[in-house]
């Protein structure tokens, strides 16, 4: 037996390793592929809980009083409209009646008026941040909901993915191949 | 570390870079809403209706009350006397404490307001920074899987070139072995006579 006997239990030793090592590098580019894709699918629902954010964000920037006072003070001055009648009932005498008590009733009825409206509008005034916060704190409420939505779909991939993960694993024909050809070179061809 | 390993961690960056971009961006909107002139001016106006309401009901009960006195002190004939100032001072005093009161509940009204907002910017914050990290933990997760991943690769690799040479030195020291015992055969043969010639191996 010449030198053959020490090359090719060498060179079928190499083989083997070298396929182990193979078998290494295909199972972890294997499992890098899917952890890219794990990520890439991550941060698409990473980008649905920003536009959720981005919305509330946009809505609050745009969130405004004067809406709320308005709509406040054409209730209030509704209601006012509809009470009219009773709280000038005791400037509408009946009979003869003098000029003065006729001018002085209707002086009268306008400073009710405009009693009511100032009041009216200084209770829209005061109304409407209060109601304004009361609409963004909804909003609020809506957003949290819909990101513990954004959350359990998280929770969910992370589970999925892992067991797609643990799934991805090293070929078992080229260990078997691997240790058969390494155990031959230890061994020395015998 | 070879030619895997930097898909999922070049995305891994990215993402972390997207989602710290996004904190600062938010904070800073969500900073400059409740920061805003607008805002501010909603205080001031607010403060100002609160005030003006008071104030209107305390003009108006001191409008009652001025005439009452006046025809009070009239019908008892004290008008112009010092019973006449001792009531009107008392009655400026009062009107004044309730101009005081509604300044100060007109305050601490614009002050619950403040509040109210400065809870409701905490609120937005956190709600806006769970969202945003809301992948974090997941791809957190996916960096230690990588990471775990990454250390047992590599222990596989040491062993695989470990393995490769100690192959090599197991069979060369068996062909030395080999070659050291043919040697000694042969001169065992050659020494000590042509009985136990084994010929050359």
């Amino acid at each position: 037996m010449g030198t053959e006997g020490v090359w090719i239990p060498a060179v079928i030793a190499a083989v083997g390793a070298g396929a182990s090592y193979y078998n290494t590098e295909q199972t972890a580019k294997r499992q890098d592929a899917e952890l890219a894709r794990q990520i890439v699918a991550s941060s698409q629902r990473q980008r649905d809980a920003d536009a959720l954010i981005n919305k509330t964000l946009m809505e609050q920037e745009g969130s405004n009083a004067d809406q709320y006072e308005s709509d406040a003070l054409q209730q209030y001055t509704e209601q006012l409209q509809r009470s009219k009648g009773s709280a000038n009932r005791g400037l509408g005498q009946v009979g003869a009646l003098s000029d003065r008590f006729t001018q002085d009733a209707a002086n009268a009825e306008q400073r009710i008026d405009d009693y009511g409206a100032t009041t009216a509008k200084l209770y829209s005034r005061i109304d409407a941040p209060a109601n304004q916060r009361m609409a963004e704190g909804i909003t609020f409420s809506r957003l949290a909901g819909d990101l513990d939505n954004v959350r359990s779909g998280f929770q969910s991939d992370d589970y999925l993915n892992r067991l797609r993960l643990g799934n991805i694993r090293r070929d078992p024909w080229l260990d078997a191949f691997s240790q058969a050809a390494q155990s031959y070179g230890t061994s020395g061809g015998y | 570390m070879g030619s895997s390993g930097g898909g999922a961690q070049r995305e891994a960056q990215a993402a972390e870079a997207r989602r710290q971009a996004q904190i600062a961006q938010t904070t800073r909107r969500i900073n400059q809403i409740y920061d805003s002139p607008d805002r501010q001016k909603q205080y001031a106006d607010f403060g100002s209706a609160q005030r003006d309401l008071y104030m209107q009901e305390a003009d108006r009960q001191k409008g009652v009350a001025d005439r009452e006195l006046k025809f009070a002190l009239a019908r008892s004939g004290l008008t112009g006397g010092s019973a006449a100032v001792d009531a009107n001072r008392r009655l400026g005093e009062e009107y004044s404490k309730g101009v005081l009161e509604s300044e100060r509940q007109a305050q601490a009204a614009v002050a619950n307001l403040r509040q109210s907002d400065e809870g409701s910017r905490a609120n937005l914050m956190a709600l806006a920074q769970s969202g945003l990290n809301a992948s974090a933990a997941s791809t957190q997760a996916a960096a230690a899987l990588r990471s775990n991943l990454e250390s047992a690769q590599s222990a596989s690799r040491v062993d695989s070139l470990g393995d490769l040479f100690g192959s090599v030195m197991t069979a060369k020291k068996r062909s030395e072995e080999e070659q050291a015992k043919r040697r000694a055969d042969r001169a065992y043969t050659n020494n000590y006579g042509p009985f136990w010639s084994l010929g050359e191996q």
